[in-house]
């Protein structure tokens, strides 16, 4: 019995001092890297962003959510990059680009100058390798190569170590806008075979160089991702190789923080110098503070409310008149005031910065009861109805849906439509009854997969976002045809006029009513200059800058 | 009576527990007359504003009155505790009264089956419950009472097992009497103490466990004011404490009150536990 008292106190002993020992050895390592931070120039800068994250892959060829654009987007180079300057595409590895007549071939050359962080250069054959694997794959990134109907590139020419020649299937407008997207990022071929990567058409399957890239990057961007440990933090260091203009920071720091109540907290206690997840009204408080800056931008987020034009399906929301009356009786400017400063209503499903887009929507002054009133008298419903809302959980720029759908319930009771509100779970089969388009009546967001207007083409009768609303291209040919016929314009001033014209025709007839583009508000420690909230890469990391 | 309130005057945390729920009650019978405000009204010119003369407990996100809302909500509240309590109890005493009385390998199968719903982790269950069935009051509510039987199934089980075995029982039978009458005039006079206790103690954590499924979204749908809910909502709005404060303090007086109750009763009716006063 004494015996095996004293083996257990041997081992309590023991986890104490392992305790103690992992206890002490923390706060080592953060005293030395604060000390690191502080101080003189020679020492390293070091930036660390608290985020909500969602993304689990750093594979171009895989990755698809909303943030990995900002790590990819600077581990890793394409050929033409958006800056935060121009809207327009710029050249990044590619130093030109020539389009054929008739639209089909595309001839970039490669800057000579641009190598890996591993020291290789920058070839044709990598741009051909990476090209091919992500449209291979077959994941959710290819569908900016190819589409699900096998339009998009075809063959990939390298006539020499400096030129590529892309051929398409069909014309293209948006194509340059799309090879700035990270699914176009250019791996560092010889890396990637070495370990595991294939690019023909064996690939799915068959590549296993997806675990490699989720650790590490192998890319020519200006950092390199050095650790990626999920629900904890990936840390980015400086490519000492980069080609390019060298970012001010050493090594960036993204520290997953789901919370944004302790987002808001640790940036003005300075523990973070960014957090990125914040809604207006968590950041009313602090607009007055003096240690971080409040930044706000427009994001190309918008949210919608879905109309179903099937009767079966959207029953008394499918009929024309009733769409119009619930489009006039929203009060859109209450609505804007829960998603806070900075929302707009775009004129249509195209957002407010696109090229092309309309002036939007003056909200004091676009909600008319009477006219509502009015066209609801004509509908077969003159007295109102009652009807399901199901609303999913989710929360784009930290709003939940539900409260927009308890705007919109309060909105339409005026009018005498009665929404009966059903919170559902995304996951739990909402969000297949919203891609099969079985959902009557919702609330959802979009937000573009490239950065380009011709991304919002999705939402034309016949378009995979129009089939989801039971709108067929049978129901306005005329429109749908728009769709061919914008895509196919290489001419930028006449697809913005085609554009446009898709906005008038969209603005009161459609199952959409587009109530809100969100903004984004981040904020930021006063030390850290240029931050700036991106729509390609939530946030361009190179442009950060920190005070002196 | 007498004794209750003799218990009511000695008996300090009987007397808080018993002013709490009646008041709740009381609020809760009279919210139409006392809510200052519609519960549903909302007004984005007043969204966010913290406690006042106007809004004695704030407003929310989409401009309505906290307090109206903590006020109606406690009708939702207060019934979802006393259905569940009132359909567990009674589904459990029938169920453990019938496997007691009856006994032998009728027993062991009824009692596995409880404790094999009584072995899943009770809000895990409940979960998947309101999952699969989809978010509304009634699956709300089927879901708690299916968490809440087994225990008092339990209860009663082994209160009817040792009240069987007595003398008076054995010479009920002796004269003839049937099962029903043994049950109805023998048994359940005496077990019906311990069931009282044992649902005057859970109503507390029932009406605890319905916000906590309604903060989680598996309450009735929005708009309607429930506390589980409320204190949600005000989750993301951290800095306006008064958003969640309220109904969360609603949440706990109520859940304190029964539990005190309970307590009292349990003193009362346990004569093993019984105090002189």
């Amino acid at each position: 019995m004494k015996k095996r008292i004293r083996i257990m106190l041997a081992l309590v002993l023991m986890l104490t001092l392992v305790v103690t020992a992992c206890g002490n050895s923390t706060p080592a390592t953060t005293e030395g890297q604060s000390e690191s931070t502080e101080g003189s120039q020679t020492e390293e800068k070091v930036l660390v962003i608290a985020l909500e994250p969602d993304y689990f892959t750093f594979d171009p060829g895989y990755a698809y959510e909303l943030y990995a654009p900002m790590i990819i987007g600077v581990t890793y180079d394409t050929l033409y990059e958006i800056t935060p300057d121009s809207d327009f595409p710029a050249p990044q590895l590619a130093s030109e680009c020539v389009v054929s007549e008739d639209g089909l071939s595309y001839t970039f050359t490669i800057n000579p100058n641009a190598v890996f962080a591993s020291g290789n250069d920058v070839t044709s054959a990598d741009v051909k390798f990476s090209f091919d694997r992500a449209k291979n794959l077959q994941s959710n990134a290819s569908a900016l190569l190819i589409d699900g109907e096998g339009n998009g590139i075809v063959d990939i020419e390298t006539p020499d170590e400096d030129t590529v020649v892309i051929h398409l299937s069909k014309p293209d407008s948006s194509f340059i806008s799309k090879t700035t997207s990270t699914s176009y990022a250019v791996l560092d071929s010889a890396i990637v075979i070495a370990n595991g990567g294939i690019s023909d058409i064996t690939a799915p399957g068959k590549d296993t160089a997806q675990d490699y890239l989720n650790n590490q990057s192998a890319g020519s961007g200006p950092y390199i991702m050095e650790s990626f440990s999920a629900d904890d933090k990936l840390v980015l260091v400086k490519n000492k190789n980069y080609w390019g203009e060298m970012p001010d920071y050493d090594r960036i720091i993204i520290q997953d923080m789901p919370d944004a109540n302790s987002q808001l907290i640790s940036v003005q206690k300075g523990d973070i110098d960014i957090a990125f997840n914040l809604s207006a009204d968590q950041i009313a408080s602090v607009s007055s503070s003096s240690d971080v800056n409040v930044i706000s931008g427009p994001t190309m987020t918008m949210g919608f409310l879905l109309m179903h034009n099937d009767p079966a399906i959207g029953q008394q929301v499918s009929d024309p008149y009733v769409q119009k009356a619930i489009r006039y009786a929203l009060d859109y400017e209450g609505i804007h005031s829960i998603i806070g400063e900075g929302t707009v209503m775009p004129v249509s499903f195209i957002q407010s910065g696109f090229l092309g887009a309309l002036d939007p929507v003056d909200v004091k002054t676009f909600r008319d009861l009477e006219k509502a009133k009015a066209f609801l008298a004509q509908s077969p419903y003159p007295d109102g109805f009652t009807i399901d809302f199901p609303v999913s959980n989710l929360a784009p720029e930290g709003i939940p849906l539900t409260l927009i759908a308890e705007k919109v319930k309060s909105d339409l009771q005026e009018i005498g439509i009665n929404i009966n509100i059903v919170p559902r779970d995304w996951g739990g089969g909402y969000g297949d009854e919203y891609r099969d388009g079985t959902l009557g009546f919702t609330v959802m967001y979009w937000g573009p997969d490239y950065y380009d207007p011709n991304n919002q083409l999705a939402f034309l009768p016949g378009q995979f976002v129009g089939h989801r609303a039971g709108w067929t291209a049978d129901l306005n040919p005329e429109l749908a045809a728009m769709h061919e016929q914008i895509i196919r314009e290489t001419d930028e001033a006449k697809r913005a006029e085609l554009l446009g014209q898709v906005q008038m025709l969209t603005a009161e007839n459609s199952p959409f009513i587009v109530y809100a583009q969100y903004p984004k508000y981040i904020v930021a420690s006063k030390d850290v200059l240029n931050v700036e909230y991106s729509n390609v890469y939530r946030m361009d990391l190179t442009q950060l800058k920190k005070a002196d | 009576m007498k004794k209750f309130m003799k218990m009511y005057r000695t008996n300090l945390f009987f007397a808080v527990g018993t002013t709490i729920c009646m008041t709740w009650i009381l609020i809760a019978i009279f919210a139409n007359f006392l809510a200052p405000y519609d519960p549903l009204l909302q007004n984005m010119a007043e969204k966010l504003k913290p406690p006042s003369g106007q809004h004695w407990f704030g407003t929310d996100r989409l401009g309505r009155d906290i307090l109206s809302r903590v006020i109606v909500g406690s009708r939702l509240s207060i019934s979802a505790g006393l259905i569940t309590v009132t359909v567990a109890a009674t589904i459990g005493s029938i169920y453990g009264g019938i496997a007691g009385y009856v006994g032998g390998v009728t027993d062991n199968i009824m009692m596995r089956f409880a404790e094999m719903v009584l072995a899943f982790p009770a809000l895990i269950l409940a979960m998947v419950i309101g999952v699969v069935l989809g978010p509304s009051l009634y699956n709300t509510l089927l879901a708690l009472v299916i968490v809440a039987w087994p225990t008092y199934a339990r209860v009663m089980r082994s209160v009817v097992i040792s009240i069987k075995e007595n003398d008076y029982v054995e010479s009920s039978r002796a004269l003839g009497a049937s099962n029903f009458r043994i049950l109805s005039n023998e048994i359940l006079p005496n077990t019906i103490g311990a069931v009282i206790i044992l649902a005057t103690l859970d109503i507390g954590n029932q009406i605890l466990f319905f916000s906590t499924l309604s903060f989680l979204g598996l309450g009735s749908p929005p708009p309607n004011p429930e506390w589980g809910a409320m204190v949600s909502d005000g989750m993301d709005n951290f800095l306006q404490w008064w958003i969640c404060t309220f109904p969360g303090l609603a949440i706990l007086s109520i859940a304190i009150g029964a539990n005190f109750i309970g307590d009292g009763i349990r003193d009362l009716l346990d004569p093993k536990l019984r105090k002189e006063f």
